[in-house]
């Protein structure tokens, strides 16, 4: 089998890799669908939606996480050690999304089966 | 039994193993440079000895006599008087288009000759015979100086650093492409998992020098997350891991320094000499104070790091991250601060054989180092990549 990789106007935005413009606009659509056909969810709201962090499946209130936030979903026993770093990935398999997120960079918005990943890379 | 000329190259190619810038030329002289002495102003400089040598198909032996002939000034102790260890004339002896003629005899009979015509029972006998006599002086003043350069002479240098030629390079037209690591002096700090893999990838590319730097012993457990296999007499062996590194990679190639300690403070100096490194170090803090060290050097480097949970949840199973972070002069600090909590939570230190995460974060290292000198194409130039093995992402940052 050949398989043959390309580019085409590779995007990021709010901290999203989007493999290109026409799937962007595609993945927003659908998320805007998928917003229309439930009901409003925020975290005050209540709404829950089920996502796996570092492997295990959670339910959290739907809702915009920081980067402190999501730390703390990971860890709820420590608090994040000064300078702490380390990227946060997340990634919506089905929207063939994937994105980081750095202390300091704007929250994001939490998805229904999203993989999030908490962990610190350090050891060789 | 082999050929002669066989011989002859497996004779050159084992001290080539030991550092010694050797060279047999025309299958009848043995040429070494970078031999360290002193001259009569007390200056130490490099000179080159040479003696004559026959092959047989059982090996090679030093021929026709004791002598050895020396390029260079006349040779003194450190205290700048002729050597009087060794009997000095002046003669002329061919050496070899580049180097001309040596003009100088030294002389130095054994006590208790071996059989044959020269004395020495065997070349690297004769060869190191006579540096110990010249090279003693010079270390008196320069405890450092060394005739175990690791030099490749000029006559073998498509070889580069390795004692045979890579062929598959040649056949497939990338043989240019090598060129760019010709000025690359590499240091390794770290030869745990991901450590020695990286070593074992940047081996096989022509760089003249790897440093490595590791304090610990190459135990059991390390086995297990190495390249290749190591015997139970090996790990129980107390061998230093730079040393063995060092013992194993030298069968293949030159110019593997090992340096027993991983101490920032003490790699200061020997650090500013190089031109990129390779951070492999499991504390958080110290891989920190390295990096920081790294950039206050100016020296471009890769701090490697991966972290590994278990998802007890439902079938136990593990999750990985495989990060590399890639500072060159520049750019913004890339490596995070010591205390990471992920460590308390890591489960790597009892789970300790995935070697296949260690090669994989070394082989993302070694692929970053070669986009940054060019050799693969770069449209990223990322100063962090992270792999998750949960959902096979690479993202970069």
């Amino acid at each position: 089998m050949l398989i043959l990789t390309y580019r085409t106007n590779t995007v990021w935005e709010n901290n999203l890799f989007v493999k290109d413009k026409g799937e962007q606009e595609h993945m927003g659509n659908e998320e805007n669908k998928g917003t229309a056909m439930h009901e409003p969810a925020t975290k005050n709201g209540a709404h829950e939606i089920t996502v796996v962090l570092n492997g295990t499946e959670v339910k959290v209130k739907k809702g915009p996480y920081s980067y402190e936030e999501l730390f703390a979903l990971a860890f709820p026993d420590e608090a994040i050690p000064p300078g702490y770093d380390q990227p946060i990935t997340y990634s919506r398999p089905h929207l063939h999304v994937q994105g980081h997120l750095l202390p300091g960079q704007p929250p994001i918005e939490l998805y229904d089966g999203e993989v999030i990943n908490v962990v610190s890379a350090h050891k060789s | 039994m082999s050929s002669p000329h066989t011989n002859l190259e497996l004779e050159a190619a084992a001290l080539r193993r030991e550092n010694y810038n050797v060279s047999i030329v025309d299958d009848a002289v043995l040429i070494a440079r970078d031999i360290p002495y002193v001259t009569s102003s007390r200056e130490v400089r490099r000179g080159v000895l040479a003696f004559p040598v026959e092959a047989t198909t059982e090996g090679v032996i030093p021929s026709s006599t004791h002598c050895a002939y020396f390029k260079g000034d006349i040779p003194c102790t450190a205290a700048g008087t002729p050597l009087n260890t060794v009997a000095i004339a002046q003669v002329t002896f061919n050496l070899s288009k580049d180097l001309g003629q040596a003009t100088l005899q030294l002389s130095c009979k054994k006590n208790h000759p071996a059989p044959g015509p020269s004395g020495y029972a065997s070349v690297k006998e004769k060869l190191e015979t006579y540096i110990a006599i010249l090279e003693v002086h010079a270390r008196a003043i320069d405890p450092s100086i060394t005739a175990r350069t690791g030099g490749v002479p000029p006559d073998t240098a498509t070889l580069g650093p390795f004692h045979y030629p890579d062929s598959a390079s040649a056949r497939v037209g990338i043989s240019h492409l090598n060129e760019r690591f010709l000025s690359q002096r590499i240091g390794i700090i770290g030869l745990g998992g991901t450590g020695s893999y990286v070593l074992d990838l940047v081996a096989k590319t022509p760089v003249p020098e790897i440093h490595l730097f590791d304090a610990d012993l190459f135990r059991p457990h390390n086995a297990f997350r190495a390249p290749g296999a190591a015997s139970n007499e090996e790990v129980e062996s107390g061998e230093s891991k730079v040393n063995r590194y060092a013992r194993i990679y030298n069968v293949f190639r030159t110019g593997i320094f090992p340096h027993l300690t991983a101490a920032s403070e003490e790699l200061r100096d020997i650090l500013s000499g190089l031109t990129f490194t390779f951070l492999c170090v499991d504390r958080a803090s110290e891989s920190y104070a390295l990096a920081k060290l790294l950039m206050e050097l100016s020296i471009p480097f890769i701090d490697v790091g991966m972290g590994v949970k278990l998802v007890a949840e439902g079938t136990p199973c593990l999750l990985a991250r495989v990060r590399t972070s890639y500072w060159a002069p520049g750019d913004a600090a890339v490596i995070s601060a010591p205390a990471a909590p992920g460590d308390v939570e890591d489960d790597y230190s009892s789970n300790i054989q995935i070697a296949e995460l260690n090669s994989l974060n070394a082989a993302f290292a070694v692929i970053r180092w070669k986009k940054a000198l060019g050799y693969y194409q770069d449209f990223e130039r990322e100063a962090v990549s992270i792999y998750d093995s949960n959902v096979q992402t690479l993202d970069r940052i």
